[in-house]
Parts: structure tokens; C-alpha cells; sequence
């Protein structure tokens, strides 16, 4: 990147603290709080109100940090604990800063760790909220000192829409400059289902951006197709399609004419699908199956609007329908440092932007996302 | 024809006649044929093997080959049936000849359209594989005296690997240009599993090209992500593609493509404009340690040399990732007479040809079907 672009990485990750919800959870839920336990072969395992979840396995904790690491230095065994294998600059704030000045960026926002795994297998609607509700006081504590820097994103759960409403409200106070969701529900209604309006008026009067960011999921959601697809290589690729389907429901219930200032983000799923997306809700809607969809224009006008998306760096082919979808439309991000996408992301975003104008390089790097969450 | 250029619909569809299975099945099945029957109230439905079709209801068979007509029109109707609505060009050999000379088509390869609603509901490998016989002898009769405008195209049914090789044989000799499979099978097992080989080697000894075509399919295999969207038939139609695309994928986790170099792979009536995306995902997931496919190349590199994929002719997006992912992959497709697609693809076709250089153009008007099917 030339020192003269603004580069700001649209979804980072932290590894919160072992004790965040000990912590920072209500009194009350304390004791239900997500911790981390050993097992008797010493691996770490996570455990959600009391239950050890069945989605972590044992000593998996050690690669949530793993990002550039060999498969052998990825394996569990005791000794290699979540703490211990956090690199520099993904559990503490001053570190994290002096990271992005090494890689010269301006700013990061940031998701979760942790907070992306238990959404799956904690069915309590009111547990959820609570989680919720510590995780975001936390992540605005954290960034607090470096407000210029890094960006605290709050996490919602759809489970109860009241409840989600309030927090939105709660923790843009506190700083916080936008929030996310899974993209399934526990309610399993769709994203863009009425009962979820709150939330939306919410995020639309705090002037906040709506994220979708990939957690882990319920069993099955998506991969009933055929047996051992979880076992299957490659299969991660359906990641556009687990974001596509809650951003259709989008569409289908109308909500971009419900909230016209709504601002929906699509995450850590892949960018140059979008133009397809585009296409395709534009020839469904123009059929007489556009009739259930109750939207004054067709999908791609909204999505040119009101959708944001942001790809991974090593994205190729982003370069190649932008100019198409819309040069203010896409975000990169460097998924530090989980381990499901490789660690050499400044030299992949040189590629990802290498064949796009000028303009649309700016955009993409950083200008769309500071534009986006106001920032 | 559009500036002269060689133009081949890649996926048309046929709407069979009504009889169909019970003249064409083998003596021994002929009593468990398909049929059109009319219940009391004198609505159309489909019976396969002697009970009534599940997944559609009653009196809405005339709405297969409504492409372009509006919701009113498609209501179950007593008056409307699948032989009388059925558009000029969808079940007689001569007029679809005819109504290729009008629209400046030179040929069009046909698809069946009651052969894609049955497997769902047709558990019996015997029984299927029989249907898929019946109609393969039918569709290679239908085409015949085409003059070669008319391209017939085999069904296979997974669940009886030795009886789909050998029907694959049968019909090629009998003048079928290639085979399409569903995008599931009811034993669940993924396409790309080793216990398909024989059916891959014999595809790449013919030299005809592997299908996957969309289908009913069902409800067990559809996604749990949400529920209540049962009327939300334009959410349905813009996640459709998602069946083809996991299906496809499965052929690279299983490394089918060293172990058949010459096979050639076409994905039908899914969209084209994802391709990007699953190029640059599927490269980056081959990079990362953890669940490494077996195979000796990047997936993009069988993609550019082994795939193919059938554009809707409203796909915007393409114009510029045929840039990236090379001219030669892209064909397109009319969809006639379903109604899931707009009536207007000659003018989007040629809208979509313009925003292309004239040898990528070209490509997708006919020169990439013409070469991959030989015709």
C-alpha cells in the first residue's frame, strides 16, 4: 500500500480474555458465565452455562490464534493452551495497536473469538442476552484508550428482539460503532422477519451499521445434502451461501423500505458473489415470484445503497465486478488471527486491489468502511 | 441471430408428453408408470409408481411451461392443464425447430421437465433407473429428425452405479450428446465419492459431458437455517442455485478430477457469476493445512481446464469475470418454457453479449457448448 492510502481492516479479531464473562457478565448469570476448563487429558475444552460444548473439541482453543501456523503446530496437546498461543497482538489492546503500526493501518474493527463459537449451543434466550451484554461492555473498555484505532463492534443475539434492541442502543452509547449478528437465529425466524424490527429501527436511529459475521452453527443447517459433508475438504466454500441466505431475507420482507437509513454488512463470507446475488434477486423479482417480495424497486438498487460486503484479500476476482456492483461497496478484512485464512494478508490485498482504478482501490482498502460506520 | 454469431441455448427444456412413461418403460414397469390424473375436483397431479406427487399441488401442472406469465395466471386452475397451456415450441419437435429460426437460435440443447420433479419423490433405484431409460429413448427419438437443432441429453439416476453406466452407454450410441444427474440422491452420498468412478470413467472413455441440472428435491435435504418461509417462493428461487453448487464442490473434495483428466463438468441453470468467489475460496482453503483436498493442482486449475458453467443470459456480472476466469467457461441458457425465469432472454442475451469483447461473446453465444458437447 502507498503511504498515502488509508488501509483499515473491516473485521480483525480479538481473543478475549479467559475471565471476560466471569467478569463482566450481571451478578446474577455469574456463575453460568463461558470459561474455559481442562479435561483430564489436560486439553482445554470450553463450557457454556455449566455444559462443555460439544462444537469446541478438546484443545481447540490453542489454534483460535493459529493464523500462518503449520498443521502440526496446530494439534492439541496440553501444553499448548488459548493463552499461551495468542500471538502478539490479539489478546491486549497496546499491542494490538503497535501491530496495525507495523502494518501500517489506520484502524481495525473488531469482532470476537469466543463470542463467535457459543451463539450455537446456548439456547436460553435471556443467557444469550447476558452474553451479550458482557461481551460488548468489555470489547468498549478495550478499545476505549485507542477510540482512534480500534473499533468495538457489538455482538446481538435475534433470540429476543426487545432485548437486542436495547442493548444496540446501550452499547452505541458506549461506544461501540456498529453490531453484528449470526447468520442463523434461535428462533430460527429470518433475519428479515417482522418480529425483528426493533432491532433494525434501533440500528437505524443509532445510525449504526448491521453486521452478518459467520459463528459456529447448529448441526445441519446446511449440510444435510449428503453424509460427512462436516469431514468434507473444500466444503468451507459454501460460507457465501450461509451469508446469502439470512441477506435474501432481507429482501423478502421488505425491510430496506421499512428502514431506508438501515445499513446491512456482510461478513467474512467472500465479495465477488455479490454481483451474481445482484443479478439473481433481480431476475427472481422480475418474475411473478417478485410479487411476494414487498419492495418498491428491485433488489439491486437496495443492495448498491444499503449493502455493504467484505471480502477476503485473497480474492481475485473482486477486481473484476466492481465496477459493476459499485466501487463503495466493498470492504477487505484480514481475519486476524484466526486460523481459516492465511497470514500473509497485506501482500494478498496488493493483489486483491492490484488490477482496480485508482478510486476503486482507495474505496476498497479503507475509505468504503470509514465511510460505512462513520468512523 | 445476433451480428451472425453461432448461437446455442446450453439448457432449454422439453415439456414431455403425458404418456410418455407409459410407452417408452420397459413391459415390466409400464404399470408403475408416470402419469397425469385428475383427482375430484378435475385438478391435474402427478403420480409416480402409482401414488400421487407430494411436492406439487394439485391442478398446477399447466404453470411448467407458463415462462413470462403472471401470478394470476399460474393459480391451480381446472381449465388450464399441462397440455393445453403448454406454449408453442414445448413439446413438438417441428415448432421448437420453428421457434429456434424465429428467435435466431441455432440449436438448443433440451432438458427435460416432469423428468426433474420425479427423483425426489422416487426412492427405488430399479424404478428410477427404468424412468430415466424411458425418457432417454424418448428425448433421443424426439430429437432424431431435428437436422441437429435439437440436442438430446441424457437423465441418470445415482442410486444404481452399473445401471447408470450402462444406460450412459445405451444412450450415447443412441445419439444422446451427454448426461445430466440431480444435484442430490437419496442415499446421500456426494457426488464426487469414489464409488461413482465408474460412471466418470465411462463419461471421459465417450468424451461426453457430466451434468449436474437442478431438480425438485427432498425436504429433507433443504436447509434448516430458518423456518416460515415455506410462501416465500422468491427466497427460494435465489437460494436454489446453492443444491448445484455443493454437489459440484463435492467432485473436488474427492479429487475426481486427476483421477479423470479429460472429464468435462457442466453446471446447469445455478447462475455462472459465484465462480469467482469459488475459485479464489476454493484456492485458499487447498492452501490451508487443516482439511487439505487431495488433489495435485489449486482447484482453479481444474476449474479452468475441466468445468464449464451455464449462465442465466440476465447475469450482469459475468461481462466482467469472464475476464478472470477465462472466455471459455461460460455458456447460456433460455430456461424455456419455465417459469422461473423471464420471457425476454434473447434481448438480454444480446445486451450481455455487447458488454463483452466480441471473442468472449461469441463464446458464451454458442462456440463453448458447441466445443464441450461436440455439436
Amino acid at each position: 500500500m502507498s503511504a498515502a492510502e488509508i488501509v483499515v481492516d473491516a473485521d480483525g479479531h480479538i481473543l478475549e480474555p479467559p475471565d471476560l464473562w466471569e467478569k463482566y457478565l450481571e451478578p446474577k448469570y455469574q456463575p453460568r458465565a463461558i470459561k474455559i476448563v481442562k479435561n483430564d487429558a489436560g486439553l482445554e475444552c470450553l463450557q457454556y452455562d455449566g455444559r462443555l460444548s460439544e462444537q469446541a473439541q478438546p484443545g481447540f482453543l490453542s489454534a483460535l490464534g493459529g493464523m500462518g501456523r503449520a498443521q502440526d503446530e496446530l494439534r492439541p496437546t496440553a501444553e499448548r493452551t488459548y493463552v499461551n498461543c495468542a500471538p502478539f497482538g490479539s489478546m491486549d489492546a497496546a499491542e494490538r495497536v503497535k501491530l496495525l503500526d507495523q502494518e501500517k493501518l489506520a484502524k481495525a474493527v473488531l469482532y470476537p473469538t469466543l463470542g463467535i463459537l457459543w451463539e450455537s449451543e446456548v439456547d436460553d434466550v435471556e443467557l444469550s442476552q447476558a452474553y451479550c451484554r458482557a461481551y460488548n461492555r468489555w470489547i468498549a473498555d478495550f478499545c476505549r484508550p485507542y477510540a482512534d484505532r480500534i473499533v468495538p463492534i457489538a455482538h446481538l443475539s435475534l433470540g429476543d428482539p426487545e432485548a437486542a434492541a436495547a442493548e444496540l442502543r446501550r452499547a452505541a452509547k458506549d461506544g461501540c460503532k456498529g453490531a453484528f449478528v449470526a447468520p442463523f437465529t434461535i428462533t430460527r425466524k429470518p433475519h428479515g422477519h417482522p418480529d425483528h424490527d426493533p432491532v433494525f429501527a434501533a440500528a437505524q436511529e443509532c445510525d449504526i451499521p448491521l453486521a452478518i459475521h459467520p459463528t459456529f452453527e447448529p448441526k445441519g443447517l446446511n449440510r444435510a445434502r449428503f453424509h460427512h459433508m462436516e469431514r468434507m475438504p473444500l466444503l468451507g466454500v459454501i460460507a457465501s451461501q450461509i451469508l446469502q441466505q439470512p441477506l435474501s431475507t432481507f429482501f423478502q420482507f421488505g425491510v430496506f423500505d421499512k428502514f431506508p437509513k438501515l445499513r446491512v454488512v456482510v461478513l467474512e463470507s467472500g465479495s465477488s458473489w455479490l454481483g451474481f446475488w445482484m443479478d439473481r434477486m433481480d431476475e427472481g423479482y422480475e418474475t411473478w415470484m417478485g410479487g411476494t417480495v414487498p419492495l418498491r424497486r428491485k433488489p439491486s438498487e437496495y443492495v448498491r445503497e444499503q449493502v455493504w460486503v467484505s471480502g477476503d484479500p485473497d480474492e481475485q476476482a473482486t477486481a473484476y465486478v466492481i465496477d459493476y456492483v459499485g466501487r463503495d461497496r466493498f470492504f477487505w478484512a484480514s481475519d486476524f488471527p484466526h486460523p481459516d485464512h492465511g497470514g500473509k494478508y497485506l501482500e494478498a490485498l496488493e493483489r486483491m486491489v492490484a488490477p482496480m482504478s485508482p478510486e476503486a482501490r482507495r474505496g476498497v482498502v479503507g475509505e468504503n468502511v470509514l465511510r460505512c460506520y462513520k468512523l | 441471430m445476433p451480428n451472425g454469431k453461432l448461437i446455442i441455448d446450453a439448457d432449454g427444456h422439453i415439456l414431455e408428453p403425458e404418456d410418455l412413461w407409459q410407452n417408452y418403460l420397459e413391459e415390466k414397469f409400464r404399470a408403475r408408470a408416470i402419469c397425469i390424473r385428475r383427482d375430484e375436483a378435475g385438478l391435474e397431479f402427478l403420480e409416480y409408481d402409482g401414488k400421487p406427487a407430494a411436492l406439487m399441488r394439485h391442478g398446477v401442472l399447466h404453470t411448467l411451461g407458463a415462462m413470462g406469465r403472471n401470478a394470476d395466471e399460474l393459480k391451480p386452475s381446472r381449465e388450464r392443464t399441462y397440455r393445453n397451456t403448454a406454449p408453442f415450441g414445448a413439446m413438438d419437435m417441428k415448432e421448437r425447430v420453428a421457434l429456434l429460426d424465429r428467435e435466431g437460435i441455432d440449436k438448443a440443447i433440451l432438458y427435460p421437465t416432469i423428468g426433474l420433479l420425479w427423483e425426489a419423490e422416487v426412492e427405488d433405484p430399479e424404478l428410477s433407473a427404468a424412468y430415466c431409460r424411458a425418457y432417454n429413448r424418448w428425448i433421443a427419438d424426439f430429437c432424431r429428425d431435428s437436422d441437429g437443432r435439437l440436442v438430446p441429453v441424457a437423465h441418470l439416476s445415482l442410486l444404481d452405479v452399473p445401471a447408470a453406466v450402462a444406460e450412459l452407454e445405451r444412450a450415447v450410441k443412441d445419439g444422446c450428446r451427454g448426461a445430466f444427474v440431480a444435484p442430490f440422491n437419496h442415499l446421500r452420498k456426494a457426488h464426487g465419492h469414489p464409488d461413482y468412478d465408474p460412471l466418470f470413467a465411462r463419461f471421459q472413455e465417450l468424451d461426453v459431458a457430466y451434468g449436474i441440472h437442478p431438480t425438485f428435491e427432498p425436504a429433507s435435504l433443504a436447509s434448516r437455517r430458518f423456518e416460515g418461509l415455506g410462501a416465500s417462493i422468491w427466497y427460494r428461487q435465489v437460494t436454489a442455485c446453492h443444491s448445484a453448487q455443493v454437489a459440484f464442490t463435492t467432485l473436488f473434495s474427492f479429487g475426481v478430477f486427476d483421477r479423470f483428466p479429460k472429464l468435462k463438468t457442466v453446471v446447469l441453470e445455478s447462475g455462472a457469476g459465484w465462480i469467482g468467489y469459488w475459485v479464489d475460496r476454493m484456492d485458499a482453503l487447498y492452501e490451508v493445512p487443516i482439511n487439505r483436498a487431495p488433489l495435485k493442482h489449486e482447484p482453479s486449475h481444474y476449474i479452468r481446464s475441466q468445468c464449464w458453467l451455464s449462465a442465466d443470459p440476465d447475469e450482469r456480472a459475468i461481462a466482467g469475470l469472464s475476464r478472470f476466469i477465462g472466455e471459455d467457461r461460460f455458456f447460456w441458457a433460455s430456461d424455456f418454457p419455465h417459469q422461473d425465469h423471464g420471457g425476454h432472454y434473447m434481448k438480454e442475451l444480446t445486451e450481455l453479449m455487447a458488454a463483452m469483447p466480441p471473442s468472449a461473446a461469441a463464446k458464451l453465444a454458442g462456440q463453448n457448448v458447441a466445443a464441450v458437447y461436440g455439436i
